[in-house]
């Protein structure tokens, strides 16, 4: 099973990831497209800062997600195999019951469209963008070995 | 081995795809005293309201039974349980035996014993079919009447608002969501209702429902002798467990009331185990159980039984009571404690000048509880913080924290 891992003190919050969050998620996948806002588009992924420590968070895709225990309609799952947290966004109503709950703030409310967005871990390509634009290796898209369960958890959740 | 489920809803289904994962051969059987495939029934209102189809409102694929091999027997409502014959037996006399039982048949909506109350066109907002029924007495009256200013009874009259009825809602205390919001956020909400066009009666008293000759509701008449004209009353006045088939068990004395679990949710009885809104929830502030009937609560027990039941260990880690709703597009989501009754609590709120309001209640320097109208964004970082029991300098120091992961949650839980 793959992760996304975060290693905050390599983050310089150069906030490439977010554009390249931003571009993936854009139909077009145009950077000049999204760039000139042609496109509505938005990142999933934001970069945190309170001065001393910088952290890209995103959907951490917890073993254990409160969203999808809180998900009314059935719109996030937890993929047993990949790991990933799904979203669909046709069943979800904009209840915000997952935004209430998730603990790490990663659910994003679209309030024209009335859905949320969150890190899809990029399904159309073989690593994230984040991972793929981050240039100090702050964001790595590893293999995190299944006996190492502790370290998983760890990385994921740690509530 | 033989696992019984009674209940085909949130928390019926967390045990049973539980199971499932942990135990690939043994039989699974649920029942419902319903017809229909699981579905939620959170959505019966964005039903109501046109926002969502039927086929939106079931929670699994068509083919969810027979792919998690469950064998699915809808209309069986349990009549009784017989923990020595380990034996579950249908107002159909179909009798079930069991090894494991789960009791997940969730909470019926109140019916209070008004005069009237069983007039043609008094409703109540539970299941698929209550809806469907709403909806078509939707087609022959304009006026409708909600009474009871809970989440649910506004959700109802939002829906009903939406679908061009005039709606009026008659609330008994002094303002809506008296349960989940104190003053200042409950008006809040009231100004988006009246924005939408639903009438709001507060400290009203219901004293009977009319109706005419043929047994049709015309109105709903207050003690004051007033009466609002209705076509349609909706009756939204919380709800019931569905327990009452248990009275020989000793489970439950009259029925009615919620079953006491422990952290297994285990009942009293060996091999019986109860989660959702049919069993008392283990709240982490008070430490203690309490009634609390909500979707996620639900579906996370209903998770635990099934894992305990498929022979692992595991135990519910406890929530807090909490609610999200929208009201004329506006959002507000409350949780915790919101309205604190004791000493020692320390309420602070403001209003941003967008209209925006943030409410949080601290005990020596940890959030017990908030409310967020209007930006609600990463509300769960504070529901995350009430939860983790996280102890800050002082509760002012947790108010000017911005409302962010690394302030609030700090990154030593992150690594
Ligand atoms: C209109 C509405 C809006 C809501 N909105 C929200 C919300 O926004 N957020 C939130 O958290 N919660 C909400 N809720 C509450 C939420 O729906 C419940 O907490 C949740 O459905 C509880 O799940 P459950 O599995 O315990 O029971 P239920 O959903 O009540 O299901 C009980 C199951 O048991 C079956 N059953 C009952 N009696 C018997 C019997 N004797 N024999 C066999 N089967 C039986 C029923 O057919 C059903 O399948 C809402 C509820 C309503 C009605």
């Amino acid at each position: 099973m793959e992760q996304i891992l975060i290693n905050p003190d390599r983050c310089l919050s150069c906030h490439s990831c977010e554009l390249a969050c931003a571009v993936e998620h854009a139909l077009s996948k145009e950077l000049l497209a999204a760039v000139l806002g042609k496109e509505s588009t938005k990142p999933r992924i934001f970069v945190e800062t309170d001065g001393e420590t910088n952290l890209p968070l995103q959907c951490r895709h917890c073993q254990e997600p409160m969203c999808v225990n809180a998900c009314m309609t059935g719109a996030l799952a937890k993929d047993s195999t990949t790991g990933k947290v799904l979203f669909h966004q046709d069943k979800c109503v904009g209840c915000w019951m997952c935004v209430m709950t998730c603990p790490f703030g990663a659910i994003e409310q679209d309030m024209s469209q009335k859905v949320i967005s969150k890190c899809d871990r990029c399904p159309d390509r073989e690593q994230p963008a984040c991972a793929d634009a981050c240039p100090t290796g702050a964001i790595r898209y590893t293999k995190v070995a299944d006996f190492a369960h502790d370290q998983r958890k760890h990385y994921l959740t740690n509530w | 081995m033989a696992y019984l489920i009674l209940g085909n809803s949130a928390a019926g289904i967390a045990a049973a795809e539980r199971i499932r994962q942990i135990d690939k051969n043994n039989s699974i059987t649920i029942l419902s005293d319903e017809p229909h495939a699981a579905y939620s029934r959170c959505l019966t209102s964005y039903y109501l309201g046109g926002q969502v189809t039927e086929q939106d409102m079931y929670l699994r694929a068509n083919n969810f039974y027979q792919a998690m091999g469950i064998s699915f027997q809808p209309n069986q409502k349990a009549a009784a349980v017989n923990p020595d014959k380990k034996q579950v037996v249908t107002n159909q006399d179909n009798i079930y035996s069991y090894d494991k039982l789960l009791i997940a048949t969730g909470a019926s909506a109140n019916r209070p014993s008004l005069p009237g109350i069983e007039s043609d066109g008094v409703f109540s907002l539970r299941t698929m079919d209550d809806a469907k029924a709403i909806e078509v007495a939707c087609q022959s009256g304009r006026q409708a009447v909600v009474l009871g200013g809970g989440l649910v009874s506004l959700k109802v009259a939002a829906a009903l608002n939406q679908r061009g009825m005039n709606v009026t809602v008659l609330v008994g205390s002094n303002r809506v969501m008296s349960q989940n919001l104190g003053d200042t956020a409950a008006a809040l909400v009231e100004e988006q209702l009246a924005h939408i066009g639903i009438t709001v009666k507060k400290g009203t008293r219901p004293v009977s429902i009319e109706s005419d000759a043929d047994g049709t509701v015309t109105g709903v008449k207050l003690r004051n002798g007033d009466v609002y004209q209705a076509d349609l009353v909706i009756v939204g006045k919380g709800v019931r467990p569905n327990s009452s088939f248990l009275k020989e068990t000793g489970l439950v004395n009259g029925g009615g009331e919620p079953l006491k679990v422990n952290r297994r949710q285990e009942t009293a009885l060996q091999n019986i185990y109860a989660a959702g809104d049919v069993a008392l929830t283990y709240n982490i502030l008070d430490e203690n159980y309490s009634y609390s009937a909500i979707w996620p609560n639900a579906l996370e027990q209903g998770g635990v039984a099934g894992t305990n039941m498929a022979g692992l260990t595991r135990e519910y880690p406890g929530s807090i009571p909490m609610n999200s709703a929208s009201f004329g597009g506006v959002p507000v989501i409350a949780a915790g404690i919101t309205q604190p009754r004791a000493e020692g609590y320390t309420l602070i709120e403001e209003k941003d000048a967008k209209g925006n309001y943030r409410m949080l209640v601290l005990a020596d320097g940890r959030l017990v509880g908030f409310t967020l109208f209007g930006d609600t964004s990463r509300a769960g970082l504070y529901t995350g913080i009430i939860k983790s029991r996280k102890q800050f300098p002082s509760d002012q120091a947790l108010w000017q924290k911005p409302r962010n992961y690394l302030s609030l949650a700090g990154i030593s839980t992150y690594q």
